[in-house]
């Protein structure tokens, strides 16, 4: 006799389904009607995320722009043959797609990650150019625009705070802010000063909370760019000018009212200076995207300048190696992980 | 201990038998807390398995018990041979695998086997011909999905 999915027991139908990659969720939503609702079940839900998150420890999943529409990236880090060097390997899993006529997908320029959605911001940017979307549920949303701050909900239900900023605060521009664990967090300097520190906003309390303490108190030239880990701590990259160092470092502690941190890296760029793909790395990006491996000790490094998209590696030892993505511009990366 | 312990007799649903090392056999959960027990002799019956399926099972175990130092394999040609060996199953022998997996609780067999049938299936039509599941949705049921889904990542 043949056996078939449906002589299998209900928990075994679960464990096969809770393995399907997330892009393919659609396709069991829409195969029937027991599975539509598994699939809307919060305890399977969260073990096959759990599943997808134990697998990305491998392959990290991205939503990069190119040319105005957005694609799912994995990238996987693995070591070589030759022991202590790293390559990256990067694939194209998805470009998203819409079924809507009236709108299209490929006008995309922005494009923001919290809490498992993204918020694409569409070019021109007019009254109707924000969507919600949720790529598990497959469910998006249009965001009617005011001019405020807003804020958005898994209730699919939006609204405007009155949170204020205080005066002499400035987020440096291309500083984008990280989403972790209901809070998101910016690098943010005082106006006039060399003074710097992490700017967060409690989306529970809906106000920014206290200012919170960098490994180091003012920065007078430096390049600074957070990441998340595991959407549990931040990764904090940073690019002294003077000493011509980078230092990667990771909180031990991070709440909207407490902060500490510990040195994940440290890498001198002075025997590299003349070295031309270092500094063609270096000094042509402003803007830079990483994150870190944290048991191989290796930072990423995504970077665009006018024409390319780049990509290295930094470890220990002053570990560098280039990564040519043949890449063109206008690209994105954000780290994406469901919730 | 005599070699004569060392050895376990599996005894399939179809009355076949297999002579296995013990060391393979107590990969299974279910056959260690047997053989803990000592609730059965040298030979175990099991009764949800066939000999086609148990003969699979057991030289999955084979390859990954770790006899004597045998095992010592690295992780990257273990993960070639898993691939190989689930590659050219059919769906049905998959399933069974898959219950077989269960049923004598090994764990990494079960991940195996349900992660190659996640692997085999992507798109719709795959779930409904290579998993036989039947579409049983009205058409304004399939429409509302339709419309809860118009964003998606695609290849």
């Amino acid at each position: 006799m043949r056996t078939r999915i449906s002589n299998l027991p209900s928990e075994l139908v679960e464990e096969i389904l809770s393995r399907v990659p997330v892009k393919s969720m659609e396709a069991v939503r829409s195969t029937c009607k027991t599975w539509k609702s598994l699939s809307k079940d919060t305890i399977f839900t969260n073990k096959h995320i759990g599943k997808v998150a134990a697998g990305s420890a491998i392959a990290r999943e991205f939503v990069m722009i190119k040319d105005y529409s957005v694609h799912l990236i994995s990238v996987n880090l693995y070591e070589t043959h030759n022991k202590n060097n790293f390559d990256l390997s990067i694939h194209c899993q998805g470009q998203l797609i819409t079924r809507e006529t009236s709108h299209h997908v490929c006008n995309i320029f922005q494009i923001f990650h919290c809490n498992g959605l993204l918020l694409c911001v569409f070019k021109p940017f007019k009254n109707d150019s924000l969507v919600v979307w949720n790529p598990y549920l497959g469910q998006s949303r249009w965001i009617k625009l005011r001019n405020n701050n807003h804020i958005l909900d898994c209730s699919d239900s939006w609204k405007v705070i009155n949170a204020t900023l205080d005066r002499d605060i400035k987020i440096p521009y291309g500083n984008p802010g990280v989403s972790l664990k209901g809070n998101t967090y910016w690098y943010a300097r005082v106006k006039g000063s060399q003074d710097c520190f992490l700017l967060c906003f409690d989306f529970t309390s809906e106000i920014f909370g206290p200012r919170l303490r960098l490994p180091f108190d003012s920065s007078p030239e430096c390049n600074v760019s957070l990441s998340a880990v595991r959407e549990e701590q931040l990764a904090l990259f940073v690019e002294l000018w003077d000493t011509n160092e980078i230092e990667i470092w990771v909180t031990n502690i991070i709440e909207s009212d407490a902060v500490s941190w510990s040195k994940f890296l440290s890498f001198d760029m002075k025997p590299l200076a003349y070295f031309i793909e270092f500094t063609s790395f270096f000094s042509d990006i402003s803007r830079k995207i990483f994150f870190i491996e944290e048991e191989k000790k290796i930072a990423v490094v995504f970077g665009e300048d006018r024409l390319t998209f780049k990509a290295c590696m930094i470890g220990e030892k002053g570990y560098f190696k280039r990564v040519d993505l043949r890449e063109s511009a206008d690209i994105q990366l954000h780290l994406f992980r469901c919730s | 201990m005599s070699k004569s312990e060392k050895k376990i007799v599996l005894k399939s649903l179809d009355n076949e038998a297999f002579e296995v090392e013990k060391a393979v056999a107590l990969q299974s959960q279910t056959i260690w807390v047997m053989c803990e027990d000592k609730c059965v002799g040298n030979e175990i019956p099991l009764e949800n398995v066939t000999g086609q399926i148990l003969a699979k099972v057991i030289d999955y175990c084979k390859k990954h018990a770790v006899v004597d130092g045998d095992g010592d394999e690295s992780s990257e040609e273990l993960k070639n041979w898993d691939t190989e060996f689930t590659k050219n199953m059919d769906q049905s022998t998959l399933f069974n695998m898959i219950l077989a997996a269960n049923y004598l609780n090994i764990k990494s067999l079960l991940n195996l086997t349900c992660q190659a049938v996640a692997d085999k299936t992507k798109t719709i039509d795959e779930f409904h011909t290579f998993l036989n599941i039947e579409n049983n949705f009205t058409p304004e049921e399939e429409a509302q999905i339709c419309q809860e889904n118009l964003w998606a990542f695609d290849d």
